[in-house]
């Protein structure tokens, strides 16, 4: 990935690379990692979402882990294309309107609980 | 003319629906359904008696000088010492001055109006101003009718003889044996005997008798009072007792039970400050404890009444609520099952009294000091002013800085931090009025903060030394609650 | 006006254990592997040293108090031997002592060794100490660094009136830069690229620090042998000369914990010592002047405001250098050309000598093509402990002739 690549992803509106599942992704203070997809139906359209795993086992200061879900934002097309690393691409719509996200949160931890964060990407 | 000078509230911010209780432990006692209507009020995991104490306490001080209080009394059934007088940290936090009366009033329910009792006395024979603090943070056991029932909350009354909102016209107590409830000295969770006695015997027979021994005491009939105030949460007995005094049930003060629960030793000083948030001048009140026994009181709202009704009670408490939306924090809150918070979070904390005493000011009544020089408030406390342009030495006057508020300076969520409730939240806080410090935030979300956003000052339970049995507390900062006018 | 050390002492040799989860060796192990590299690269004898500084901030489950356990298990022959500590900042602590001595004639030669020995707590991350004293732990927050550190971004993003997302994404430039060149370095505790998104994806520790915001802990060893000019000649006649050409240190005043002053988005010790660093090096305009850094990035908001605080970024522009690629390695002033502590590692005592390690290779142009610096002058190292109200701050610079 070349420099300042994750900018330009954030503005192209909407491109998710499906990270594998269960791999870890590791920085010095932890892992992460993804557990599953899923899709939610909101209002008229389709909301995908990311089942995530985090430890923060080797960070300064405490430990931590805890579950969280990422949105990445309404489906436009699913896995429509692979990149150059051989990892799927979706395009999505961020989920911008603070409304949506409160009801997409409340929904959320409704049907899955214990997960303590719902980040939208 | 001894009478209320000042009342407060406190009703701790969450709030457990009793259908999640019963969705939890219906399998195992389905019969808790019967009293599943409503929600409780849960102290947070940092609270107990004495800080929902010193919270009631706060609101019913807001306006008077700390200086001028001679006595301080705190009502409980759950002190978390046996030996150390938990009025002393009540009194210490609210800011009083050292030469004062202090006592712990404990072992029945009725503890709240005792200690009210005695601050009308000591008032009636000592002039001046003395404060009752009431608060019980009661637990029942999984599953039972007392985990239904009861509620935390804390409750205070300022005695005073001048500017009285309610003159004291007298009182009738009647006491017994009687053991509906009990917990022994070495018991955590409350016992009670068959329900139905309970009901028919205790509340239905002893709240009547207080009443009518009042009444025939001063020559009154229970219909000449306004409004009348009682604690007792069987909804049929209510009807009963209301039916014997002959009174109307629009002048029966709301019993909180669908709102906060049956928060013991308070219970009656809340529904008291609730019936003084409304009250008008000349009403009459009827005040009724209930446990071992009962207290009955007489009041007389005076014009002062109106000077009062600001904010201060229950209702902005009330209002200021979130759902505890699981029953496993209310147990972990509630010390009632065992957690894991990690090794480091087993780190063993000594409490050295020596530096407790030292540094006792600061601890419970978060006193600064304020340069006499440069004018500048800092806390903790200094010697050297911190003004880098003064620095002048043993300049400083002590300041108050528990009822000052202050503004959000930095802060953040920390996942890592040892906690029952996690993220520990905690920031950077500018005192109003000057000085900055680093403290715990509680009460809230990460996300109801922002920099600017105004803060008031809670005091809470900072830490819990499990080896030593030690209870510590600090003062934390709060999202400034609904103004008081 | 005092004069400085500037020119007064120089490098004769370094050395630095590979940092990380090091299950297999103990204090000891860490001090001799640090050591014996440092005593090699010098072409000197233990026997050598005159004195020595020992840089430990919190590993007293593993060596105790005092520097009797570095004598003992590294066998110094009675030489005075101190142990130093000043939270993070220790390291290079101790080598102020040895510099410190060197510059002001007691000794010629003198030995800073630093270590840190964490993977024995039976947890990740620090032990839990009363860090702050005792007064601390009765009044002051359930708090951990990272949570301290976090602050400087709602402060920052509330002076600047910059969004947080616009925030992160500089801070994520950071964390994205350190892992690229944290792939390149064998003895960096975690060497592996990872993208953007990665970063971006990753859950939030400290609002607003994510996983990958922060650094870890490490068990590590570093030391360097300085000595005085004079003695480097006699011994290596040919060879470039690593001079330290200003070290200063600035500690909390209390200002910034208790006053109003302070504006919560910069740390005020990096601001001082690095104005009087400049000052004794000579350094009049740092952006053009300095070549290249190693700053303390415990976390990555750290780094970004420590590109102003060194007045190499004008207030409230680091995010713009930062996103431009000016402290890549191909940048104007690489930063953290070996990782830093985010990927390198973060053995606490021994993090400052690390960063000097890195210059002083880096001015003796020792590091293959792939992650050397293009003909570096001036190089800066940024050594900060404690948390930002109450902290130590030491900015050393160093010059090869």
């Amino acid at each position: 990935m070349g420099k300042g690549e994750g900018r330009e992803v954030r503005k192209a509106l909407a491109l998710h690379v499906h990270q594998p599942i269960g791999e870890e992704i590791r920085s010095i203070a932890g892992y992460y990692m993804v557990l599953e997809e899923g899709v939610l139906k909101y209002r008229d359209r389709e909301v995908l979402y990311l089942l995530e795993a985090a430890a923060a086992d080797t960070s300064c200061c405490g430990g931590a882990g805890m579950g969280f879900i990422m949105v990445p934002g309404y489906i436009r097309e699913l896995r429509g294309r692979k990149n150059e690393e051989g990892l799927w691409v979706s395009e999505v719509d961020r989920v911008e309107d603070e409304g949506e996200r409160r009801e997409i949160t409340r929904e959320l931890k409704a049907r899955h609980p214990g997960f303590q964060q719902i980040i939208f990407a | 003319m001894v009478g209320i000078g000042s009342f407060g509230g406190y009703v701790p911010r969450y709030r457990l629906n009793r259908m999640i209780i019963f969705g939890s432990m219906g399998w195992l006692n389905p019969v808790i359904i019967t009293n599943a209507r409503g929600e409780k009020a849960v102290a947070n995991f940092d609270e107990d008696s004495i800080t929902m104490a010193v919270a009631a306490g706060m609101d019913c001080l807001r306006g008077v000088d700390r200086q001028s209080i001679d006595a301080v009394y705190f009502a409980t059934t759950t002190a978390p010492y046996k030996e150390r007088q938990n009025a002393n940290i009540v009194a210490g936090a609210l800011g009083a001055r050292d030469e004062i009366r202090s006592a712990d009033f404990t072992g029945s329910l009725k503890s709240g109006t005792s200690a009210l009792l005695s601050a009308l006395e000591f008032v009636a024979f000592n002039g001046g101003k003395a404060v009752v603090c009431a608060a019980d943070c009661r637990l029942g056991k999984m599953a039972s009718t007392q985990e239904m029932v009861f509620g935390d909350a804390g409750a205070a009354v300022m005695v005073s003889d001048q500017d009285v909102i309610a003159e004291y016209k007298g009182s009738f107590s009647v006491s017994h044996d009687f053991v509906d409830h009990l917990r022994g000295a070495n018991t955590k969770y409350d016992r009670m005997w068959e329900e139905r006695w309970i009901r028919d015997v205790g509340y239905q027979q002893f709240i009547p008798q207080a009443v009518q021994g009042l009444c025939s005491k001063y020559g009154m009939s229970p219909a000449d009072f306004d409004r009348i105030i009682y604690p007792c949460y069987y909804g049929g007995a209510r009807k009963n007792i209301n039916k014997a005094l002959q009174v109307e049930q629009e002048k029966v003060q709301d019993d909180m039970l669908a709102t906060v629960g049956d928060s013991g030793s308070a219970h009656p000083l809340l529904m008291l400050a609730a019936a003084l948030e409304t009250a008008r001048p000349g009403e009459k009140i009827l005040l009724v404890s209930y446990g071992s026994g009962c207290d009955a009181l007489w009041f007389e709202v005076t014009e002062n009444i109106e000077k009062m009704q600001d904010g201060r009670g229950v209702s902005r408490w009330l209002a200021r609520r979130a759902d505890l939306d699981n029953y496993q924090k209310y147990l972990v809150w509630r010390g009632m099952a065992p957690a894991e918070t990690g090794i480091r979070g087993e780190t063993d904390k000594e409490t050295r009294w020596s530096l407790v005493w030292r540094e006792h000011k600061a601890i419970l009544g978060l006193w600064g000091s304020k340069c006499r020089k440069c004018g500048t408030q800092q806390f903790p406390p200094q010697r050297l002013c911190i003004n880098p342009d003064c620095q002048a030495l043993d300049e400083m006057d002590p300041v108050y800085l528990a009822d000052k508020g202050g503004t959000v300076f930095t802060y953040t969520g920390d996942m890592l931090a040892a906690s029952v409730n996690p993220p520990a939240i905690y920031g950077n806080v500018n005192f109003n009025g000057g000085g900055r410090t680093l403290m715990d935030f509680t009460d809230c979300t990460v996300e109801d903060l922002s920099v600017g956003m105004p803060v008031e000052f809670s005091f809470r339970i900072k830490f819990y030394d499990p080896k030593r049995d030690i209870t510590n507390y600090f003062w934390k900062a709060i999202p400034a609650v609904g103004e008081v006018k | 006006m005092a004069e400085g050390i500037r020119d007064k002492v120089v490098i004769l040799g370094m050395g630095c254990t590979k940092f990380g989860e090091r299950w297999d060796a103990g204090s000891d192990d860490l001090l001799i592997e640090a050591l014996t590299e440092a005593l090699q690269d010098a072409g000197i004898e233990k026997k050598d040293i005159q004195a020595a500084w020992l840089g430990i901030h919190i590993d007293e489950i593993n060596i105790g108090k005092g520097a009797t356990y570095a004598s003992g298990a590294l066998h110094t022959p009675f030489i005075p031997f101190t142990r130093v500590d000043n939270f993070c900042a220790s390291g290079t602590e101790a080598f102020r002592g040895a510099t410190y001595a060197v510059a002001s004639g007691a000794c010629e030669i003198a030995l800073a060794i630093g270590v840190e020995k964490l993977k024995d707590t039976g947890y990740g991350g620090l032990p839990d100490s009363p860090a702050f004293g005792q007064e601390a732990v009765m009044i002051g927050p359930n708090a951990t660094a990272p949570g301290m550190f976090a602050q400087l971004a709602t402060a920052y993003a509330a002076k600047y009136k910059i969004p947080m997302e616009k925030l992160k994404e500089a801070i994520t430039h950071v964390s994205w830069k350190s892992h690229q060149n944290g792939a390149k370095n064998p003895r960096a505790h975690l060497r592996r690229a990872v993208t953007k998104e990665q970063i971006m994806g990753a859950p939030m520790v400290a609002y607003p620090l994510g996983l990958f915001d922060c650094c870890g802990v490490s068990d590590g060893s570093a030391a360097a042998i300085v000595c005085t000019p004079e003695v480097f000649r006699k011994l290596k006649p040919n060879e470039p000369m690593v001079k330290v050409k200003a070290l200063q240190i600035s500690v909390s005043s209390g200002e910034e914990a208790m006053f109003t002053r302070w504006d919560g988005a910069g740390i005020i010790t990096t601001q001082t010592a690095s104005r009087k660093a400049y000052e004794e090096a000579g350094i009049k305009d740092p952006r053009k002047e300095i070549s290249m850094m190693e700053v303390h990035d415990c976390f990555s908001i750290t780094e970004l405001v420590t590109m102003e605080d060194l007045g190499i970024s004008p207030p409230g522009g680091a995010p713009e250098d930062i996103l431009s690629g000016f402290f890549d390695l191909d940048g104007q002033i690489p930063c953290q050309p070996d990782g830093g502590l985010k990927c390198f590692g973060h053995p606490i005592g021994a993090s400052g000598i690390r960063m000097i390690y890195e210059m002083y290779n880096q001015l003796l142009g020792r590091w293959p093509e792939d992650r050397a610096v293009k003909n570096p002058k001036f190089g800066l190292t940024h050594n900060l402990g404690g948390v930002p109200t109450q902290n130590v701050c030491s900015v050393a610079i160093f010059g090869v002739d």
